[in-house]
């Protein structure tokens, strides 16, 4: 399966980059088998560590920039196939209009979610925000779904 | 006459002066008959446990020493690398930067070639590797065949996180396989030396990066308190390179319901832990907050002591010194298992070891500690015994120096 996850790769304030990283040391393996690659972007010096880490010790296809999807949503979603948020309170710059706006699916857990940000989804994945073996099933699920899309499509 | 003058053997440290891991490496054998200079691995301020000093900028200087008193090289004698050294591999090919230091405050590999022609030391030891062991690597390079026998100190992070970076990879295997002499303060990383990088020179005592303590530090164990009798749970909030102090802070809201009554102090952190400190209290109800660095070590033992159980979690140590200090003070420990705590306690009886990415087993462990009274107290007579045993300023004073002689070809003395 040709997949590129895009996973928000800052650590700051708002971003929980470490915290996708610490999941995908818990699915990188079949992720890796299922020949799904991952990108971070708006990554963070010590996420790009990080993610250096994670492609040694698992095998997954990683590579991580600085580019920023809210100014370059093209570069970041035009060939993702699901995108990953961890996040603080708030949205921030996740640019997830410009993701839906491509068809790209999104996978967001926020941390102590203000009122706004409140929908079914962000309900959903209260304990993934916190928990990375939670948002490394969630994450294999949504994958799982990905194919089974694209073996719906083909047939 | 004293062992520390006249012809005694010379020790060209090269290290981090600001650390106190190198002061009390340094402190372990002051007087053990060596003279001592410490040259600056990175340019930047003097730790106070390096006192009494003595500016020694070359071979005659070494005649001033008093007794007890360590050699510094003068800071204003050492320039730094410049931008093209960085940015042309042909010229520092080990000026990879670690961390973001700038260029001006990294001694050229020049200086320690001149340090190395003025002072004629018996020996350089070099503490810790991405900046220290590097710069030394390539002044003996550029120095030539007539270059001190070498030691090199692998700390923490250095063989276990490095090795895993494609860059630092290969600069590794290069630099165990020309060390005269590697000590490391984990076996694991002296393993992966053996087994995987080919590294078969003199295998120096393995023991902490600072050597040894002298114990009458720390109180007597008789006089503090017991661990369950203590109401604080201290979390070490490092977060980013190779800490993960905030997947602590998600650990505890994961169990906050089980920790009403401690009071939680965060230590070390910035202003994201700030902010997620203060949601963990106003909204899971957790007495938390922050507490300032301690320049005191007295004042940081102390709190240390308070402590029913300290929390460390990260991607990459070596042997931490909280732990160490910990064992001594009767606070019990959690740690990932990405740091040696494994080669100090027995994961389950006198400390906890959980994986780097689990934050629920990190959880579940905080939960354990905190409410296993008979856990916390039994382990507080084996640990200070074993850190008493293995992290000993006497008997590892002994070890280094004769090490020390036995790479210069001397008897050992002790």
């Amino acid at each position: 399966m040709n997949c590129e996850i895009v996973v928000y790769g800052s650590e700051d304030r708002q971003g929980r980059a470490l915290l996708v990283v610490s999941a995908l040391h818990h699915c990188g393996r079949w992720l890796a088998e299922k020949g799904v690659c991952v990108r971070f972007v708006a990554a963070s010096r010590c996420v790009r560590v990080a993610a250096e880490i994670l492609r040694f010790q698992t095998g997954l296809k990683v590579r991580a920039d600085e580019v920023r999807p809210d100014e370059a949503p093209d570069d970041v979603f035009g060939s993702a196939g699901l995108y990953v948020a961890v996040m603080f309170s708030r949205l921030g710059a996740l640019a997830l209009r410009e993701a839906r706006a491509r068809n790209v699916p999104s996978l967001v857990a926020v941390q102590f979610p203000d009122a706004k940000q409140l929908n079914v989804s962000v309900l959903e994945n209260l304990r993934a925000a916190f928990d990375p073996v939670d948002l490394s099933n969630r994450l294999c699920e949504e994958v799982l779904r990905i194919e089974a899309r694209r073996d719906k499509g083909r047939a | 006459m004293s062992r520390d003058t006249a012809d005694a053997p010379v020790i060209l440290i090269v290290a981090f002066p600001i650390s106190i891991h190198a002061a009390r490496w340094v402190n372990t054998f002051r007087n053990r008959g060596f003279r001592v200079v410490l040259f600056p691995g990175v340019l930047q301020g003097m730790c106070i446990e390096f006192e009494p000093t003595r500016q020694v900028r070359c071979r005659a200087d070494l005649d001033a020493l008093q007794p007890g008193e360590i050699g510094i090289y003068p800071r204003e004698a050492v320039r730094g690398v410049t931008q093209a050294d960085v940015d042309d591999p042909a010229v520092y090919p080990f000026a990879l930067p670690a961390f973001d230091l700038p260029p001006e405050i990294r001694p050229d590999p020049d200086a320690l070639c001149e340090a190395v022609a003025a002072i004629r030391p018996d020996l350089v030891h070099s503490l810790e590797l991405q900046h220290c062991s590097y710069l030394a690597k390539e002044a003996r390079r550029r120095f030539g065949a007539s270059f001190p026998p070498w030691v090199a100190s692998c700390w923490g992070s250095d063989i276990f996180m490095y090795r895993k970076l494609k860059e630092h990879r290969p600069i590794l295997t290069k630099l165990v396989r020309e060390v005269d002499a590697l000590h490391s303060d984990c076996a694991r990383d002296l393993a992966w030396a053996e087994e995987k990088a080919g590294y078969d020179a003199y295998r120096f005592p393995q023991m902490p990066a600072s050597g040894g303590v002298d114990f009458s530090i720390f109180p007597d164990p008789a006089r503090l308190s017991r661990p369950s009798e203590r109401k604080m749970i201290l979390v070490k909030g490092y977060h980013g390179w190779a800490g993960r102090g905030m997947h602590i802070l998600y650990a505890l809201h994961l169990v906050a319901p089980q920790l009403k009554g401690f009071r939680i102090v965060v230590t070390h952190s910035g202003r994201p832990a700030a902010e997620m400190v203060e949601r963990l209290a106003s909204e899971d109800g957790l007495d938390i907050s922050l507490d300032p660095y301690l320049a005191s070590n007295a004042e940081a033992m102390e709190r240390l002591a308070s402590a029913r159980v300290a929390v460390g979690y990260g991607i990459s140590d070596g042997i931490s010194t909280t732990l160490l200090e910990a064992m001594a003070l009767g606070t019990f420990m959690i740690q990932a298992n990405t740091c040696c705590g494994n080669e100090w306690v027995s994961n389950g009886s006198t400390g906890l070891i959980v994986p780097p990415h689990d934050v629920v087993a990190l959880a579940n462990a905080i939960v354990r500690a905190a409410t296993d009274d008979a856990l916390v107290d039994d382990a507080v007579e084996i640990n200070r015994a074993t850190v008493e045993a293995r992290w000993n300023a006497e008997t590892n004073g002994a070890l280094i120096a004769n090490a020390y002689r036995e790479l210069l070809g001397m008897r050992a003395d002790e």
